[in-house]
Formats: structure tokens, C-alpha cells, sequence
């Protein structure tokens, strides 16, 4: 299936379905003090291993920036 | 004062009239850091005519600072923000009362600052201190806006209006908690365009505009020139 990762393409074997949790470890970014949205919507940490994604989803991974 | 004069121009926007003013011309707000974000903030609040801003910083200003943190001049090296701000600010306008909180935020003050305040803006540079800010306006049952920024990165956010937290946006709080205040690569505009948005999202607020960011993460980035909103 075709993933969007910060809006760059990510592509992954159709046969496996991939949590949000997954995704991050495929594409190695670190799990801690960052937070995830799939299409525009927060998926709160507690339920990345539990979220599936669907072709076509778009993942933003968020940074927590902290300058002020 | 002639206030129908001085703010004409934001009265005459119907969202804000003449009710929004009085509403503005009786509001007190907290501007917690005032460095990149918080020198636009203070400066719009200010030149809005926010009866009573609080200004809380313990640092003092740095030649480095001076790239972005639009208060301060050369002059200013040296010398407690709180001070230097009031000053300038006071320049801006006789119709705002200044509170300086000298010492920070810290866990032993903040609900006593943040009590006394209809309204928190974030204009922090460490994590620490926003979760300081998360945990006091959670207890006390106030809004606060959040501003952060980072290279050409910005991020804009209202908490504490709809039961979602920043704590709920990131709860590795230790971790980032224990990370160094932020000493990084910043464009210069970048904190004059999120603290800008920071601004009109308070004066939104206190007004009662329906639009607003409580619910959403404003994601800017000045470098692709991209902006989006996340839903939390």
C-alpha cells in the first residue's frame, strides 16, 4: 500500500498490515516526545499500537519544537 | 480615554466593534518568556489595548538575542527583559498596566501568576516550563495559547478551553522535560509570524470569535512556505 510520511511517498507490501507503531519503526523515527496525526487527525500515543493504516493514508510525524 | 479613536481601525471589524474592545480594554494576560515570541506578542497585546499584561522572565537580554527578539536594543544588553520590555512597551501605550514577574515561572509561583490572569500566552523555550504551564491552567481552569518554533518550523495550538492537553499531544514529559532550553538555529521572522498568530489568537479569544485554534495544532513551515492544521 502507498503511505504518505510528512508527504513523502512510503510504499509497503500490501499482504502486511502496518499500526501507526510499526510505521515508525520501519521508517525509524524515534517513538519518544513525538506525536503522530494520520490524516490530519492526532492519534494519541496510547493508541499506536492499536491504529491500522489504510492506502493512501497521509502520517505526520510531529516534533515536539520547543524555542520560544 | 477615546478608545473609539485609538482602535478604530480593529473596532470597525464587526467580529470585534465596540463590545470586543471593552472586552480587550478589560482583559489581563500572561506572557510567559519574552523572547522571539514573546516580543510580538507583548507588542500586538499592547498596541490592542489589553488593560493588564504580565510580563514573566527571569533572563536577561543577550547580543544574540537581538537577531529576532524585536523589544530589546543594543542598549538593552545586559538588562533584566522584564524591565527593558515595560519600558518599551509603556512607550507603545499608557492605556496597559504592566506586571513584571521577575523570577520565571516556577513550580512554587505559577498558580498564584497564572490565578491572577484571564488568559496564558506560551512564549516558552523549554519543555519543562510548558508543562509547568499545562499542569497550573488545567487546576485553575484557564486557557492558554501555545506558541513554539525551531528552525523554520512553527507551532500554534489554544489548550485548556476543550479538555485536551498538550500533556495528551506529547506525553513523554520526562524525556522532553529533561531536554536543554532551546539554543538552536531559528530564522529570524519566524518567531514575529507565530508569535503574530499567537496575538490574534488571544485577541480572538477574549473577543468570542467562534474561529479559533482550541482543537487544533497550527503547523507552519516558513521554509516551504506550508501551513496546516492538525486536528487533536
Amino acid at each position: 500500500m502507498k503511505l504518505f510520511v510528512n508527504r513523502e511517498e512510503f510504499n509497503t507490501p500490501d499482504s502486511v498490515k502496518l499500526t501507526v507503531a510499526e510505521l515508525l519503526n520501519q521508517i525509524q523515527s524515534r517513538k519518544d516526545g513525538v506525536a503522530v496525526a494520520v490524516n490530519d487527525k492526532v492519534v494519541r500515543k496510547v493508541d499506536w499500537d492499536s491504529t491500522f493504516l489504510a492506502d493512501g493514508d497521509h502520517i505526520t510525524v510531529i516534533t515536539a519544537v520547543c524555542g520560544g | 480615554m477615546n478608545i473609539s479613536e485609538r482602535y478604530s481601525r480593529q473596532i470597525m471589524l464587526p467580529e470585534i466593534g465596540i463590545d470586543g474592545q471593552r472586552k480587550l480594554c478589560s482583559a489581563s494576560v500572561l506572557i510567559v518568556g519574552l523572547g522571539g515570541l514573546g516580543s510580538p506578542v507583548a507588542l500586538y497585546l499592547t498596541a490592542a489595548g489589553v488593560a493588564t499584561i504580565g510580563l514573566c522572565d527571569k533572563d536577561t537580554v543577550s547580543i544574540s538575542n537581538l537577531q529576532r527578539q524585536i523589544l530589546y536594543s543594543e542598549l538593552s544588553e545586559g538588562l533584566p527583559k522584564t524591565d527593558v520590555a515595560a519600558r518599551r512597551l509603556s512607550g507603545l501605550s499608557s492605556h496597559t498596566k504592566f506586571e513584571l514577574w521577575s523570577d520565571g515561572l516556577t513550580p512554587e509561583n505559577a498558580a498564584d501568576i497564572i490565578g491572577a490572569y484571564d488568559l496564558v500566552v506560551d512564549c516558552t523555550d523549554n519543555h519543562a516550563t510548558r508543562f509547568l504551564i499545562d499542569d497550573t491552567s488545567a487546576a485553575l481552569g484557564k486557557p492558554w495559547v501555545y506558541g513554539a518554533i525551531n528552525e523554520f518550523e512553527g507551532r500554534v495550538s489554544t489548550f485548556g478551553i476543550d479538555g485536551f492537553r498538550y500533556s495528551d499531544l506529547y506525553p513523554d514529559r520526562a524525556l522532553l522535560s529533561a531536554m536543554p532550553h532551546a539554543a538552536g538555529a531559528v530564522l529570524g521572522p519566524l518567531p514575529g509570524l507565530v508569535g503574530a498568530i499567537q496575538a490574534a489568537e488571544v485577541m480572538k479569544l477574549l473577543c468570542g470569535f467562534s474561529t479559533n485554534l482550541v482543537g487544533r495544532l497550527l503547523m507552519i513551515d516558513l521554509k516551504s512556505l506550508t501551513f496546516n492544521a492538525i486536528n487533536l
